[in-house]
């Protein structure tokens, strides 16, 4: 393979990554808690939407936009359900849920669905075409796509809209939001749903490539913390940067370096970033005011 | 008429702290009250109970009639109540046009759903709360800060730029926490006829804490002077100047 054409995987992938990534961000910043859970609500999301899709005779790109609400659902249930009665509680305790929540649904769904991996189908031809000498695959293309249109309109929604600048604002400030008027509880839910559309996105868009089964996104939600940490964790671009960095070079570390030692690269480059730079490669230090 | 706030027997303990300690005073609609008293007396505990940031030990408030400590915090801006702080709680990574315009967040609502699917009643209300914001950024002379991050203000516009938000949710009773603090003389003199236009012109009701006394004398029609948690005196700014018991517990000290 050339360079470009692992370029363009690694770009997919990365993507893959971003989605997750910028879940977790948006999490974050709206309640304040890291939510280790949030790939297995994913693979869980990605399941009920391959149940939709067997069940009915849904066609598959009505499905996978489907994924958004099925997410939102599912990630504002877990918030009123599971979050909100501990929002109060010290950070420890609710880190210690969100571990939970991970558990919860990765044994729930190797239960309804079985411990084998699912065949997933794909909205984009798997098999690589030339495009200027260069090989790539649909998919990979396709989940470019995907992503950079989820993150545009996300941008759109946080820039453009009142209740996007009314969320950036409750997470600056929570006191002075409420002050306004604003209902930082519901806030609350609407980032959690808002990731949990996003992160099905995600589980949806790599299944295909790599079967659907209960420990699909154990590695990428990993990855996806690394590459958020990469772009700051507090930066929604930053995140999406981070994470198309990471999968690009985890890719040509791949071919060039080693297989084997891929998965490593990834942790050895958040150990290196959080040492060197902890507040992320793109966020500019700026003097905390008092 | 209702006043447009009443405090009854208002105490809030700390542990053992006697932060206040039963103040009672009610301002009438319209009037400028200031709220006096030596740092440490508890003005600005008083000023959290009001806007439900701290839960007082026991006592009432009541804005225009209503049972203030029954309301959440998000819901005291919808009666009428919005305030400005000492130290500022700004939307430091928003823009000054876009602080501004949270301050009528509560006026114009839309749903998430229908900003998502971006229909027309979410960009209605998006215009008429910008245009709002836009006309009180022009009246505080606030324009050429516009797209600017309130952050990298200075602390004068900022504190501009937070009165504007405050006047753009059309408060009916504001309570000011020393906006005075940090400005010079004249400018201090400007916010003085400022607050009272706001009064006469807006016929809003302010509570202003404030340890600027030429401030407080001129633009205040009656004055709550609290030290230590307790009121010792309540009165028009020329009893409370003459006042024994305040020359010696406040102003006597300067």
């Amino acid at each position: 393979m050339t360079l470009l054409s692992l370029v363009v995987s690694g770009l997919a992938l990365g993507s893959i990554y971003a989605l997750i990534g910028v879940s977790l961000v948006i999490i974050s910043k709206a309640t304040d808690v890291v939510n280790f859970g949030q790939g297995e609500m994913a693979m869980f999301g990605a399941f009920l939407t391959l149940t939709l899709l067997r069940q009915t005779d849904m066609p598959l790109w009505l499905a996978v936009l489907a994924t958004l609400p099925i997410g939102f659902l599912l990630g504002a249930l877990v918030q009123l359900i599971v979050v909100r009665p501990i929002e109060n509680a010290p950070a420890l305790n609710v880190l210690i849920s969100t571990l939970g929540l991970f558990f919860v649904f990765n044994s729930a769904a190797g239960i309804v669905w079985g411990f084998d991996p699912h065949p997933f189908p794909s909205l984009f031809e798997l098999a690589p075409i030339t495009v200027g000498g260069v090989a790539v695959t649909p998919a990979s293309l396709g989940i470019i796509a995907v992503a950079l249109s989820v993150m545009f309109a996300l941008y759109l929604f946080f820039e453009k809209t009142r209740w996007g600048t009314a969320m950036r604002a409750a997470s600056m400030n929570r006191t002075a939001a409420r002050m306004m008027g604003i209902r930082v509880e519901h806030v609350a839910v609407a980032a959690w749903g808002l990731a949990g559309g996003l992160s099905v996105i995600s589980a949806v868009l790599i299944a295909p490539l790599t079967f659907l089964d209960q420990q699909m996104m154990v590695s990428i939600i990993l990855k996806g913390f690394a590459g958020a940490i990469l772009g700051g964790f507090s930066s929604l671009p930053g995140s999406v940067i981070g994470c198309l960095i990471l999968g690009v070079a985890e890719t040509l570390f791949g071919a060039y370096v080693s297989t084997s030692m891929k998965d490593s690269f990834a942790f050895v480059l958040i150990i290196l970033v959080l040492l060197l730079r902890p507040s992320g490669v793109f966020v500019t230090n700026r003097a905390k005011k008092v | 008429m209702s006043p447009a706030l009443r405090v009854r027997d208002l105490s809030v303990y700390f542990g053992g702290l006697k932060a206040v300690d039963g103040v009672g005073f009610s301002v009438e609609p319209g009037v400028v009250c200031g709220l006096i008293g030596p740092n440490g007396a508890g003005k600005t505990t008083l000023l959290n109970c009001l806007t439900r940031i701290t839960r007082p030990t026991s006592g009432s408030i009541e804005a225009f009639g209503r049972d203030v400590l029954r309301l959440p915090i998000h819901a005291i801006t919808r009666i009428g109540m919005m305030r400005t702080f000492q130290n500022l709680e700004l939307f430091g990574d928003l823009t000054t046009l876009d602080n501004i315009a949270m301050g009528c967040a509560h006026r114009f609502r839309t749903g998430l759903l229908s900003e998502l699917l971006a229909l027309p009643s979410a960009r209605r209300a998006r215009e008429a709360a910008y245009g709002e914001a836009e006309a009180m950024l022009v009246e505080l002379g606030l324009a050429e800060h516009r797209d600017r991050r309130v952050s990298d203000l200075s602390f004068g516009t900022r504190k501009n730029v937070e009165l504007a938000r405050a006047l753009c949710s059309r408060p009916k009773l504001m309570l000011m926490d020393e906006p005075a603090a940090g400005l010079n003389g004249a400018e201090s003199a400007e916010l003085g006829r400022r607050i009272r236009r706001f009064a006469t012109e807006r016929g809003i009701t302010v509570l202003l804490v404030e340890h600027d006394m030429p401030l407080v004398m001129s633009a205040c029609d009656k004055i709550v002077v609290v030290v230590q948690g307790r009121k010792i005196a309540e009165g028009k700014p020329e009893e409370i100047r003459r006042n024994p018991e305040v020359i010696d517990a406040y102003l006597g000290e300067g």
